[in-house]
């Protein structure tokens, strides 16, 4: 070190050949740089970790439910994940559903069964339950409904228990919110999955084709994929349920038929700017065929933004499979996806709020994922941002 | 950024569990719970309210009628504007008696067949023009001719002599059965003694419409205030397609001293739950549709829950002419698989009783409901699986075996989705069937339904008039309105008696017969008895609600 600061820090270095030649970063593959640059993103791991954890738990999750996503309990519908209950006069916990009926809860938290209704006391808002012998007087003249003694008044104390039998509480009929979730995210996936498989196979293809040929067929493509995009996606959603009848197909067959067109724009753009450059020249004088050059060099190269695109597309493809759902359109019952949930809670919004915040928390963390996971992606692919 | 929206949305997430795992300041007793509706006992029982303020209200409906044209529409959706803006030779009072509208007098002949109307003095179109009989004339006319394409044309057609041979264009308007005998006297006549004429004559169909407005701008007349003509106690000053419909007190109504409300705004929130928001925000007095859900709660409260006995029943259409649905004994299997408690207590959640039969009570003869002490068919309350499971054996399905998929459709409505997801669940589980449902809008639905193009279908069918009549054509064959398909040489026969059966004991004892005789037959899926509900604030008196589902606000006074 003394040597070093006692030298003329301007001097040139004793250098030779092999030290002029050395690259003194680490030289990574293009990939391993991607991946380099990706896993250095948090946000893009976090989103990379919940989708992961979203597929084992939509493949997964039934395998580990007690329940069916169509098993209905009518004696115990819109309960909530966490209730309040009420001791009784022997010990036992007792909620009060919005329906104004009373259910008893285990201990453990584990549900049971509603009480039977003794009588009605109108003039003292009150409804009598029988409970292990004893009556118990459902007090509704006030805000919040309270479980008291009938003669004295008294409330029984309240404790917190969270719902054992349904861990994230049931919907207006009675079923499992948990079990519909995985259904409901599994169908979100699939829905993903098909986007995801469209834009790679006719989005690449077409957009591929249309840039590289050029000309006259160039513009007719184009213009075609200018017809399909002005359609909008719900009338033409609408009219293919008319024809092939409600269900996932349909959805997937609506979503597969347009959802291709933005790629086809984005790579049929790479294509045109990256059929000028001279390797592509080169290929074509030692004789490569179209299809070579096409899928050997071209879309490899464009790579970059077909992935960034794609994972750009795929939440706008989720998002709207719960937008149709939501409407109304699609998914028959009893068949749950994220949006019809969502629908079927809103009615419920006012006395069961939950019903809607879980499905709705589920698609926000799903759009957030691939957001994320696009976001990173596009960093990573673009060598302009390299640190 | 996106970090930062990331920990507001845990945090948010974080926040509502915590809200409701924790309670601070438990009360100790009952007295210590906020007296939330403590004062709404004394107002709700006034009867006789002394107006306040603007006499101005506004009320929700959460269904856009089909059109507004009475003599066309038969859609129920449309009753709220029709109803209050139209009358007919007779009406509806408080109590539910009919009672004189334009007519104030009547006279039957000794045999029965010819009604002569009396009208009243002075009567006024709603542009100041006279009115007369004549227009009631002109009106039954119009929708007696093909094109207007009347609705319930068979309300009238199966009534007044030589309709049909008018509406076939087999007889001129000389030969029809409706006469002006001068401009303050019309005549009637029918085709057999009918003892329930008048209560048909209080439907809209025979409600008046005016022939310069009509003429002048086709169809179009019920598409704007200023050619919407009318004669009932409020008149239309503004509609907004989709939106709204604005009635004003009509000064021309003969009655309209008695009046007291000068605005009437329907709107249209076809969400029920926005309706209910609205409504307890104070932004609109009343609404038609319930959520379900908050029924309980509302009810508890005191927030204005009014419910009104209703003569009509919620079943489910079985189409009868397709098998194995024609064979009586899967349709016993069908009616005795659905818990009808369950399904009132906790699906629909409203004061209902479990039906056994189309026929809803309702129908007293000299003070006696005609419908009590009759059979429950061997259907109960609750789910009878083994009574169904041994139903459909004996049809030839032991345990659901080779039973085709039930194709249960309905129409896009909250709470007939969940009557029909629950249904489903039963069905499937107590029959061991396979159910596939399917849902339409109601007017492709309708059309579904109405062609036999159906298996089991979400229904229900509120009476147009207080009379069982109004039911029994519902499973006679041929009847525009038998859309189960239903078919019994019998059962014709015994509705074609109590159809000019003059006495009304004699016509009530065939009712019964005929109605026990279809439900033996289990016709239809009959789930519960309607009872009509809504929300009205305190301060709104002197609306009334007929057992036909009408809904009257001419006597509303604001508060």
């Amino acid at each position: 070190m003394a040597e070093l600061t006692q030298q003329n820090k301007w001097a040139p270095l004793q250098a030779s050949d092999a030290d002029r030649e050395k690259i003194w970063s680490k030289s990574r593959t293009f990939a391993g740089d991607v991946w380099f640059r990706f896993r250095h993103k948090p946000t893009a791991i976090a989103g990379f970790v919940i989708i992961a954890v979203l597929i084992l738990f939509s493949i997964l999750g039934p395998l580990f439910t007690p329940y069916d996503y169509a098993v209905q309990n009518l004696e115990m519908v819109n309960i909530p994940p966490i209730m309040k209950v009420y001791v009784g006069p022997s010990g036992e916990y007792l909620y009060i559903t919005q329906s104004l009926r009373i259910i008893t809860v285990g201990k453990d938290g584990k549900v049971g069964s509603q009480l039977t209704r003794v009588r009605e006391e109108t003039d003292k808002s009150m409804t009598i339950f029988e409970s292990n012998g004893k009556e118990v007087a459902l007090y509704y003249g006030g805000s919040p409904y309270v479980v008291a003694d009938e003669s004295t008044g008294n409330i029984y104390p309240t404790k917190t228990l969270w719902n054992t039998s349904y861990l994230l509480g049931t919907d207006a009929l009675g079923r499992d919110i948990l079990t519909r979730l995985m259904y409901g995210t599994r169908i979100s996936l699939v829905v993903a999955f098909v986007a995801a498989l469209v834009n790679m196979i006719i989005g690449i293809l077409y957009g591929g084709v249309s840039g590289y040929v050029g000309g006259m067929v160039d513009t007719v493509m184009m213009r075609i994929v200018d017809i399909i995009s002005t359609i909008p996606l719900t009338l033409y959603v609408i009219l293919i349920m008319q024809v092939m009848g409600d269900g996932i197909q349909s959805i997937i067959v609506a979503l597969g038929s347009v959802y291709w067109v933005d790629m086809a724009r984005v790579v049929r753009g790479q294509v045109l700017s990256l059929k000028q450059q001279e390797f592509v020249l080169a290929a074509k004088t030692i004789g490569s065929s179209p299809k070579t050059i096409l899928l050997q060099h071209l879309i490899p190269n464009a790579m970059g933004s077909i992935l960034v695109t794609l994972t750009m597309l795929i939440p706008s493809a989720i998002f709207m499979e719960a937008f149709l759902g939501y409407l109304g359109i699609g998914l028959q019952p009893p068949l749950a996806s994220l949006g019809t949930m969502c629908n079927d809670a809103s009615a419920n919004l006012r006395t069961s709020p939950h019903e809607l915040f879980i499905p709705a928390l589920m698609i926000c963390a799903i759009m957030f994922a691939f957001n994320f996971v696009g976001d990173g992606l596009r960093d990573a692919l673009d060598p302009k941002l390299k640190k | 950024m996106k970090k930062k929206a990331l920990s507001a949305l845990l945090a948010g997430a974080l926040a509502v569990s915590l809200l409701s795992a924790c309670s601070s300041n438990e009360p100790q007793n009952i007295s210590d719970v906020s007296a939330s509706t403590a004062d709404d006992t004394s107002t709700a029982a006034t009867a006789e309210a002394a107006p306040a303020g603007a006499q101005e209200m506004t009320f929700v409906l959460n269904n856009i009628p089909d059109g507004l044209d009475p003599g066309v529409t038969n859609n129920s959706f449309a009753q709220y504007v029709l109803i209050n803006c139209f009358e007919g030779l007779v009406t509806y009072d408080e109590s539910g008696s009919l009672v004189g509208g334009c007519a104030e007098s009547w006279d039957i002949s000794d045999d029965g067949l010819v009604y002569t109307f009396h009208l009243r003095d002075g009567l006024k179109w709603s542009d100041g023009t006279p009115f007369t009989a004549n227009d009631f004339v002109y009106s039954i006319q119009r929708v007696l001719t093909p094109s207007t394409a009347a609705q319930y044309v068979s309300m009238v057609t199966g009534y007044i002599k030589n309709a049909q041979e008018f509406y076939d264009g087999t007889a001129t308007a000389d030969d029809l059965g409706v006469k002006a005998i001068d401009d303050q006297t019309l005549e009637i006549t029918l085709i057999q003694p009918t003892s329930y004429f008048i209560d048909v004559l209080s439907m809209w169909v025979y409600d008046p419409v005016q022939q310069a407005t009509v003429e002048a701008n086709g169809d179009a007349w019920t598409s704007s205030p200023e050619t919407y003509v009318c004669n009932g106690p409020f008149k239309v000053t503004g509609m907004s397609l989709n939106e709204n419909v604005i009635l004003e007190k009509n000064e021309n109504y003969w009655d309209a001293e008695n009046v007291t409300l000068d605005k009437l705004t329907f709107r249209y929130i076809l969400d029920n739950s926005t309706a209910l928001t609205a409504y307890e925000s104070g932004e609109v007095d009343g609404i038609i549709s319930i959520p379900s859900s908050d029924y309980a709660r509302l009810k508890a409260e005191k927030a204005g829950v009014q419910v009104y006995p209703s003569y009509g029943t919620v079943y489910y259409n079985i189409n009868c002419s397709v098998a194995p649905y024609d064979n009586p004994l899967v349709r016993k299997a069908l009616c005795l698989a659905i818990d009808r408690q369950s399904l009132i207590d906790n699906v629909v959640q409203v004061d209902a009783e479990p039906a056994y039969s189309f026929l809803a009570p309702g129908y007293s003869v000299d003070g006696k409901d005609i419908t009590e002490g009759r059979s429950n068919y061997g259907l109960s309350a609750t789910a009878d699986v083994e009574a169904a499971q041994a139903a459909l054996a004996e049809a030839g399905y032991p345990n659901g075996e080779g039973f085709p998929t039930l194709q249960l459709s309905y129409y896009q409505d909250d709470t007939v989705k969940k009557i029909v997801e629950a249904m489903a669940e039963m069905l499937k589980n107590n029959l061991n069937i396979n159910v596939e449902v399917s849902s339409n809008d109601w007017a492709i639905f309708y059309e579904d339904v109405q062609q036999g193009n159906y298996e089991v279908a979400a229904m229900g069918w509120s009476a147009d008039y207080l009379n069982p009549m109004s039911f029994l054509p519902l499973f006679k064959t041929g009847d525009s309105s038998n859309n189960s398909f239903y078919s019994n040489p019998e059962y014709d026969a015994l509705v074609e008696q109590v159809m000019s059966e003059s006495d009304t004991a004699k016509a009530a004892e065939l009712t019964m017969q005929a109605a026990d005789l279809a439900s033996k037959d289990y016709c239809c899926l009959p789930l519960y008895y309607k009872s009509n509900s809504f929300l009205m604030h305190d301060n709104i008196s002197g609306y009334y609600m007929t057992a036909s589902s009408n809904l009257y606000f001419k006597h509303v006074v604001v508060s």
